[in-house]
Parts: C-alpha cells; structure tokens; sequence
C-alpha cells in the first residue's frame, strides 16, 4: 500500500515570492529587487546557455553572460512596470500606506 | 494560510515574470545571430588583398556637367532647381535619392502614408524636368 500526500492546490505557494516583497520591489525598494533577481536566478541561467563545442567533440553548457545581464536588465525595467490596478481589494486596503502606519507620522 | 487575492497576485507577478525573461531571450538570440552575420571581426580581414576600411566624404562639386537626352546640366543648376521646390517635396527628394531611402522609412519620418511620399516624389521630378528644360543649354553632339 502505498500514499499519496494529497496537496490543496488553492492555496499552494510553493515557488512563489512572497507577498511583501513584490509590493516593495513593484513601489522600487532595492533590497526586494535584489531579491526579486535572486530568485529568477536559475531561470535567467537557463535561458542564457548556449553549447559550445570543446575539441574532444562533445558539447559543454556555458552561460552567456551578454543575454543574462540583458535580462536582467529588462526583469527590473519590467517589475517597476508590473500593474496591480487588476487587483482592487489589495489597493484599498494595503497598498495605500496601510502596511507602515510609523512611517507617515 | 494567504488570503487568495495576495496568492492571485503573486501568481500573476510569477507569470508575468517568466513570460518577459523567456520573450527577452528570444529577442537577445535573435539579435546576437544577426550580428553574427553581419559584423566582421577586424582579425578576420586579410590586409594581403586590397580592402577598403574606411571611407571618404564625397563633396559635390558645383563645375561638374552631364549630358541628359542633348542638354547639358551641371550641378549648380541641379542644386538651384532643387532648392526652389516646396519643402515636403524637397524633403522627399532629398531622403530618398541623397541619402537612399525606401519609401516606408521617409512615410515614418515625415509623418504621412506611403503614398504620399510616392506621389510627391513624381510630382516632384516632374517639376524638376520642367524647371530644367526650361533653363539648360541645348548641347549638340554631332558638331
């Protein structure tokens, strides 16, 4: 017999950014951009290799980093960009200076 | 637990991002394949053979005469009927037989439709033949 774990897939966050980060790296903190970078580390990674071949004859996976800087480059002009007019209920209640009440008075 | 429009928002946020990374590493291939082809390295040329590197400001030079259809036109006069046209006409002759021009670009520099541009260019040159037929010596070949 065996069990499988049965997920509930609602509310499964596994592989996501947290919540807090993408509102400040969206309103331009650059500690959470960094963050934002880091996590679609790998991602970029993979979509920068190119194959070269060596002279043995097989092929050696390397990262190109033209294209991986470029993207990069075009994730933070892209994050700053990212509009949440879709998502009313989180602009009325947190976005609106809600979440640092110290730092207004 | 998140509540579901934070878990929303940051699925939409993961897609979003993938999405653009995946659609700018196309774009960063594409590039870097078309300069490929095109760019050549300078270790690559062999200085050997006779190769051009550089290039060189060709002045127009005003004396200069040819013979069209038994009239002799210089250039003076070639730059003197030019410059007494309107100056949308001018424009359109200028881009596309001084500095070659098709006509989709000009249409996207002047801010017209390609037509336009078409129709102006003939209407152009018309007045152009016009102007200097009027104003050239007849030259005779035979004597």
């Amino acid at each position: 017999m065996y069990a499988i774990q049965i997920l509930d897939r609602k509310n499964d966050d596994r592989g996501l950014m947290p919540f807090e980060t993408i509102i400040d790296a969206i309103s331009g903190d650059c500690v959470a951009m960094d963050q934002v970078l880091n996590h679609y580390d790998n991602q970029m990674n993979y979509l920068s290799t190119c194959h070269i071949r060596c002279e043995e004859g097989y092929l050696i996976p390397m990262i190109n980093m033209e294209i991986k800087d470029r993207l990069a480059s075009r994730l933070i002009q892209g994050v700053t960009r990212f509009s949440i007019e879709k998502f009313e209920s989180i602009q009325k209640t947190k976005f609106q200076h809600d979440r640092y009440p110290n730092e207004l008075t | 637990m998140p509540v579901l429009d934070e878990l929303e928002l940051q699925r939409a946020f993961n897609s979003f991002c993938k999405k653009l990374l995946r659609n700018e590493a196309i774009n960063a291939i594409v590039a870097l394949q078309r300069r490929k082809n095109t760019v050549l390295n300078f270790s690559d040329i062999n200085f050997d053979e006779e190769v051009m590197v550089g290039s060189y400001d060709r002045t127009i030079d005003p004396d200069t005469e040819y013979l069209v259809q038994g009239r002799k036109i210089s250039n003076a006069q070639l730059i003197k009927a030019i410059n007494q046209l309107a100056e949308p006409y001018r424009k359109v002759i200028e881009y596309y037989y001084f500095y070659e021009l098709n006509y989709r670009l000009i249409s996207i520099m002047l801010g017209v439709s390609r037509s336009t541009v078409q129709s102006r260019r003939s209407k152009a040159l018309g007045w152009l033949r016009k102007d200097l037929e009027e104003n050239s010596d007849v030259c005779n070949t035979n004597s």
